[in-house]
């Protein structure tokens, strides 16, 4: 006999068994389809190892491994993949089966066809290689994508009535950035390859114009005759890119504003409120303000007879000054210091911007834009040197967490003129000899920093157009 | 005749019995709440050390000091070395930072953060760059001087982006910005 059935299983009957089985057998079929629809094999892209999706006998990559090398700006339904002076528009097919089918039209730059197109595989886009290839002009063969090494294949000129063209012939798409020095027009082509000559032509506007490489890549040198302009632009062909350089007298020179800001530099002279009876910061500021204005400088004051600006003005211009000078009085219950200190910001500022454009300073426009630190020092040094020269001796401080010559992003400090609770130096401080001598040479250092300055920034040509004494 | 005491009666009774005592209790008036006792905390000495001004204004001068702390907490403890801070040096070269009379600052700790509210007053002194320095990096180094990580300053119970004009308030203070 048996014993007791603890579970009881009841056994389902033939037909529910049936078709259940009928039901799941599909399910099963399906997933094992989707699984075996796409493998993974090894990938060598722009010669680095990568990994590609093998999906419907073509060979796929994921948008992360390709971010590295193109820019992928996905647009649904649609993705824009841009490299190489190409534009490329793919349409997301959400059925991977049939994005690895020609069923699609895809956009390479202006032309449409019929090819294999970007697709979803959980929730990651992946695109087709060989469609890449074909319209980023790379070479492709399975397992391998690469890209065409950049470089200048040939190099022509011609002459004109009214422009010079200049025609360097890449093998692909490079960025390209300008920079006026002077007279001279560099233009950097990142990433290319070249071997440095110089090449003489028969035009009118350019005579001469030379091309080196280098680390960052290769620079194409164009001196500017006087008053000539110049225009550049890219014609994109499939296998090569064409940049071509127009200089003439009709075209307008780009100079960026940030590069021209030192040919008329603002000098902003901050004022502290008088203590006690004197108001020598304003005396100081008012002559040193006029001797600047004469010599044909932009001189601005923060504070005048009638008020001070509020301290967020007083921010603002600091901001915008190439310059920027606080001239205090010192005052302290109890103590008997005496004579004249230059506080120089010392560590990081807290103006955040400034802080990161100091640390892209290898950048033309941010070292334009944000001064790396040394012109305090060097605009100091100068005023210690004008004032030791008049006899007056200068203690220095450097002192972190200054207000706003922590958020000036050029030349900033403090001079405090003297403590007037003592007594000799209040003697010393009401002469209008000593305020003359201060003045003086904080104009005179003020106008030698800014034109050094505007020679090393903007070359020769911007030390003789600069205003200055 | 049924009999009268039977245990179902007499349970019934005693329910009976209960809710009525049970009713009475609870409808008596609450008694009136008694004021807990005041438990001060004992007055311990502390030992703080007091940041002031040196006589060129140009550095520290430390001050070793007993001061009497209600409790032990850092809130307390802080309170005082401002109060302390405010009456000035007892003895030793050191320059008090603000007149005599000035209002005492407040202060909060928040873990290893000080606040420091700096009276509206403090804003009108006319000091020089010096000046300010010694107001806040003295009050800083004081706070820190046994822990704590930094000292954030309001200005009149607000944030303010300076106090004198001359250095910047709108992040917190530590012992690096105030180093001799």
């Amino acid at each position: 006999m048996n014993g007791p059935r603890l579970i009881s299983r009841r056994r389902l009957p033939p037909r529910v068994r049936t078709a259940l089985l009928a039901a799941l057998l599909p399910g099963l079929l399906m997933i094992g389809a989707a699984g075996a629809q796409y493998a993974y094999s090894k990938l060598k892209l722009a010669g680095r190892d990568a990994q590609a999706t093998l999906l419907g006998g073509a060979e796929y990559a994921s948008e992360t491994e390709l971010r590295g090398t193109l820019r992928i700006i996905r647009e649904s339904p649609y993705v824009r993949v841009q490299g190489l002076g190409h534009d490329l528009l793919l349409p997301i097919d959400q059925d991977p089966e049939r994005a690895a089918s020609t069923y699609n039209t895809v956009q390479l730059d202006t032309v449409r066809l019929q090819a294999r197109t970007a697709t979803l595989l959980n929730g990651e886009l992946y695109l087709p290689l060989d469609t890449l290839a074909r319209g980023l002009g790379a070479q492709y063969k399975t397992g391998s994508f690469s890209l065409p090494a950049a470089a200048i294949a040939n190099v022509s000129s011609r002459s004109g009535k009214d422009t010079d063209r200049i025609v360097l012939d890449l093998t692909r798409d490079a960025e390209v950035s300008a920079a006026l020095s002077g007279d001279v027009l560099k233009l950097l082509l990142r990433g290319v390859t070249t071997q440095a000559s110089s090449y003489a032509t028969r035009g009118a506007f350019v005579p001469k114009f030379s091309v080196s490489g280098g680390q960052g890549g290769a620079t194409l040198r164009v001196p500017l005759g006087a008053g000539a302009g110049y225009r550049y632009f890219k014609v994109v062909r499939p296998g090569s890119v064409r940049l071509v350089i127009d200089v003439g007298p009709g075209l307008p020179r780009n100079v960026a504003r940030l590069v021209d800001e030192p040919r008329s530099p603002l000098i902003v002279l901050d004022p502290a409120p008088a203590l006690g009876g004197s108001d020598l910061p304003l005396e100081v500021a008012r002559t040193t303000g006029e001797l600047l204005s004469k010599a044909g400088w932009q001189v601005k004051l923060t504070r005048s007879a009638a008020g001070r600006l509020s301290i967020a003005e007083r921010e603002q211009m600091a901001r915008q000054s190439q310059v920027f000078v606080t001239l205090s009085l010192g005052r302290f219950p109890g103590t008997p210091r005496r004579g004249l200190t230059l506080y120089q910001p010392s560590g990081e500022p807290d103006a955040l911007i400034v802080s990161a454009l100091r640390e892209a300073q290898s950048d033309p426009l941010a070292a334009a834009a944000v001064g790396n630190g040394g012109e305090t020092k060097r605009l100091s040094e100068l005023l210690l040197g004008e004032l030791g020269t008049r006899g007056l001796k200068v203690a220095t401080q450097a002192l972190p967490r200054l207000y706003l010559s922590g958020e000036a992003p050029h030349a900033a400090f403090e001079l405090e003129l003297g403590w007037p609770q003592n007594a000799a130096d209040l003697a010393n401080l009401l002469t209008p000899q000593r305020t003359a001598k201060v003045s003086e040479a904080l104009a005179l250092s003020v106008a030698t920093f800014l034109k050094a300055r505007l020679s090393n920034t903007v070359g020769s040509d911007g030390a003789s157009t600069g205003g200055g004494p | 005749m049924r009999r009268l005491m039977t245990p179902i009666n007499i349970l019934g009774l005693l329910l009976l019995a209960i809710t009525i005592g049970v009713r009475e209790v609870v409808s008596r008036p609450p008694t009136a709440p008694s004021l807990p006792p005041l438990q001060l905390e004992a007055v311990q000495p502390q030992s703080v050390t007091l940041y002031f001004s040196n006589a060129q204004v140009d550095g520290y001068v430390k001050e070793q000091r007993t001061l009497q702390v209600e409790g032990k907490s850092p809130g307390k403890v802080a309170q005082a070395q401002l109060g302390a801070w405010v009456r000035g040096p007892l003895s030793g070269k050191g320059l008090r930072v603000v007149p005599q009379g000035s209002t005492e600052p407040d202060v909060w700790v928040r873990g290893p953060h000080f606040v420091v509210n700096l009276p509206r007053s403090y804003a009108a002194l006319s000091y020089g760059l010096g000046g300010e320095r010694l107001i806040i990096c003295t009050l800083t180094r004081t706070l820190l001087e046994t822990g704590g990580k930094d000292v954030l300053f309001l200005v009149g119970g607000q944030g303010a982006p300076t106090l004198l004009g001359h250095l910047d308030l709108r992040r917190p203070w530590d012992k690096v910005d105030c180093a001799e």
